[in-house]
């Protein structure tokens, strides 16, 4: 806890006065300020104000769990704890509201939209085009595209891929303006989003209306007056009207088929609404610029013994890894219940390693597997699930993180040399997830490797950029100078340290690429369990 | 949206299923942005309503709570629109800065809520007393004051320091638990 003890213990003071009704408008404004201005004190807010509803819970078990207690004490039961019945039935008037259009609907969405790039990483890039002309510099086929960067197309059409999986399709005279992975800006002009379940929350915004996807397909026209229409062509969406000055003037939820018109003035009916959807409903071939990527896929599909055979690869190479500690007879306890038939089981002893020529080189790949961490795996058990050495000494290990400074305790963790990248979503829960980790060596020879992770198909690891630093470097990462190079470790940490640590849980279906999978293709190979086939590719 | 009702039935048990185990998380989360009890408890309603709504956007095997949350965050955003300033007390803002704090804090609050239980066994039995009496449903301050015999200001103060010494066991109880 960074905060001085003076500030410290004003906070707790008006945490308290808060918690118990007896904030004064002063108090109020100025936690307001205390928490607008620095990210230790929401930190200490939070907890303090969940210890409150903790007590909340344990007061009304005790309540239950007192039936003996004189009757003043016999409360009702908390109005909050749901049953079968009560639930249906709030299900049911919500349905009946939203087909009766009586009231409008805010709904779900991300709110992982707020996650900042840094600067220096792409965002995006360009991942279709047809027929394109640009205004200024043109862009390359599959070119990476930068937060801040406007995309100026004067025709033709041009596909934007972002790393949230959100796509753009933008036809010219149009402006975009990237924001994040998460949102960008029409300036002007007609795209058409789509937005698969992994990007809810994705955003496009101009000075009249922000549109927030809630899982669909989209089109918004900005026309030079200022005007915007959203056509809603799948799935719904959640619009917010501005006004001039940017003030929200409020809310409407847009279900399929449905379209608005929004000025700073606010939303009005769309004409010729049917004609415009078909319109813009119209499908087209783009060009696509995705070279087939080569994959090595281990299936973990053996019944037992030591070898782990690859499932797919190069003919003319051997990737087979092989089961340690040798010799012991470990191997029969070493399958178990996969996510697809078999899995690998990681006992927090055993590891395997893999021959796996030029793993260390820097070059772009792309790490894709299911992993199972029991609910209760200790941080000592929080070795690799998989390690490499890399070129000029440095280290890459992917398993979950287990240093509190750098973030969430079991979450998805990379650590590259001395970067170390944290994720959000909780891998420590004894359920399968699946695990993508995109490496991208930036042009400059020596620059840093760009790293996306992926959980469960979402974009997840930008909560150690968010809190305006890096990851501290993994010190399991320094490795010495004898370790072994084109060797891919399965389950523990890169050798040389006298106890490196193991990984225990399960895992399945390794898929290692010799390029940066695209969204998609994540989403593909954990769905379907093989890579996207090119021609598909195109086709989608 | 689909004409169907309800979820098919093995899908309504799951719900129900994580709805049970996941309130009390999903009720913290909403009541560190609305830091009412009362106020809190209709947003979870709310919220009740619409994840049964989208409950088949939900991907098993994906963190409810975190999505779950989600919505909660939007109920909220939704509540300040009804009723003004009546039940969001921050500017909108501050609330979104807490709700990402939030949100990065979930995976940890399962661990916090258990810890507390131990922390609160290590109570003098007065104090406990003091503490869950206002805490229970229909009670509060005043009500606590007058069954501990303490004056209102002797409450307001017991209150407070017992909240700061559960939030120090409790952090203390993590660092001993993730030691060993």
């Amino acid at each position: 806890m960074s905060l001085p003890d003076h500030e410290l213990l004003e906070l707790n003071a008006l945490c308290n006065a808060l918690a118990d009704g007896a904030i004064t408008a002063t108090e109020r404004a100025r936690l307001e300020k205390m928490l607008a201005a620095s990210d230790d004190a929401r930190r200490f807010y939070v907890r303090a104000m969940a210890l409150s509803a903790s007590l909340f819970d344990y007061a009304g078990e005790m309540q239950a769990d007192a039936p003996d207690l004189p009757a003043r004490r016999i409360g009702r039961v908390p109005a909050w704890a749901w049953t079968a019945g009560s639930l249906a039935a709030a299900a049911c008037v919500a349905l009946a509201f939203w087909l009766g259009g009586v009231e409008k609907r805010d709904a779900a969405s991300a709110v992982a939209r707020a996650e900042q790039e840094g600067s220096d990483d792409s965002v995006a890039r360009l991942s279709g085009a047809r027929e394109c002309r640009w205004s200024g510099a043109a862009l390359q086929p599959g070119a990476e595209l930068q937060p801040g960067q406007r995309i100026e197309l004067q025709s033709g059409f041009a596909e934007i891929t972002f790393d949230s999986g959100a796509q753009v399709t933008l036809e010219g005279p149009a402006s975009l303006e990237l924001g994040s992975a998460w949102d960008a800006v029409l300036h002007r002009g007609t795209l058409k989003a789509s937005v698969p379940p992994e990007a809810i929350g994705f955003r496009i915004s101009n000075p009249s209306v922000e549109v927030v996807d809630l899982g669909t397909e989209f089109s918004m026209v900005a026309d030079a007056s200022g005007a915007t229409e959203v056509f809603v062509l799948k799935g719904a969406v959640e619009a917010h009207a501005r006004d001039a000055a940017g003030n929200h003037l409020g809310s409407v939820v847009l279900a399929e088929k449905q379209a608005r018109r929004f000025t700073v003035a606010g939303g009005s009916d769309v004409p010729d609404r049917d004609a415009k959807l078909a319109k813009l409903n119209r499908k087209f071939a783009l060009d696509r610029y995705t070279r087939p990527a080569n994959f090595v896929h281990w299936s973990f599909d053996e019944e037992a013994g030591p070898a782990l055979a690859q499932t797919t690869g190069p003919a003319d190479a051997d990737f087979s890894a092989q089961l340690e500690p040798a010799g012991e007879a470990r191997s029969a306890g070493t399958r178990t219940a996969g996510r697809w038939q078999r899995a690998l089981l990681l006992d927090g002893r055993t590891f395997a390693r893999a021959p796996f020529p030029g793993i260390g080189k820097r070059s772009a790949r792309t790490v894709a597997f299911w992993i199972n961490v029991p609910a209760d795996a200790p941080l000592p058990d929080a070795g690799a699930m998989f390690a490499w050495s890399g070129a000029q000494g440095r280290a890459t290990e992917i398993g979950w993180n287990r240093h509190p400074l750098d973030g969430a305790l079991g979450t998805l963790r990379t650590a590259a040399g001395r970067n170390a990248l944290v994720g959000s979503t909780p891998l420590r829960d004894g359920r399968w997830h699946h695990v993508a980790v995109v490496f991208s060596p930036k042009t400059k020879a020596d620059g840093p490797v760009k790293i996306r992770q992926y959980v469960d198909g979402r974009l997840d690891g930008l909560s150690a950029r968010r809190n305006g630093k890096r990851g501290r470097g993994a010190p399991a990462a320094k490795e010495p100078a004898s370790a072994p190079q084109d060797v891919l470790w399965i389950g523990r940490n890169l050798a040389g340290h006298e106890t490196a640590a193991h990984c225990r849980g399960a895992l399945d279906e390794l898929f290692i690429a010799d390029r940066a999978l695209t969204p998609p293709e994540i989403r593909h190979l954990m769905t379907q369990n093989r890579p996207l086939a090119p021609e598909t590719l195109a086709a989608e | 949206m689909t004409n169907d009702t309800d979820p098919p039935p093995d899908r309504a048990s799951q719900l129900m299923r994580l709805i049970t185990e996941h309130q009390r998380r999903i009720f913290g989360y909403i009541y560190t942005l609305v830091p009412d009890r009362h106020d809190a408890q209709d947003i979870l309603q709310e919220t009740s309503v619409v994840i049964c709504e989208k409950f088949d956007q939900f991907r098993p095997g994906t963190d409810f709570a975190a999505w779950a949350c989600q919505i909660a965050y939007w109920e909220v955003r939704r509540a300040r629109q009804k009723f003004a300033r009546s039940k969001v007390i921050f500017n909108q803002e501050v609330v979104d800065a807490i709700a990402e704090t939030a949100a990065e804090l979930l995976p940890e609050m399962g661990a916090r809520h258990e810890a507390l239980a131990k922390c609160l066994q290590k109570l003098h039995p007065r104090d406990r007393e003091l503490l869950l009496t206002r805490y229970e449903p229909g009670s509060g301050v005043e009500e606590a004051a007058q069954r501990s015999g303490r004056s209102l200001v002797a409450a307001y103060k017991a209150l407070a320091r017992l909240r700061k010494l559960l939030l120090d066991c409790v952090t203390n109880q993590l660092s001993l638990e993730g030691a060993t």
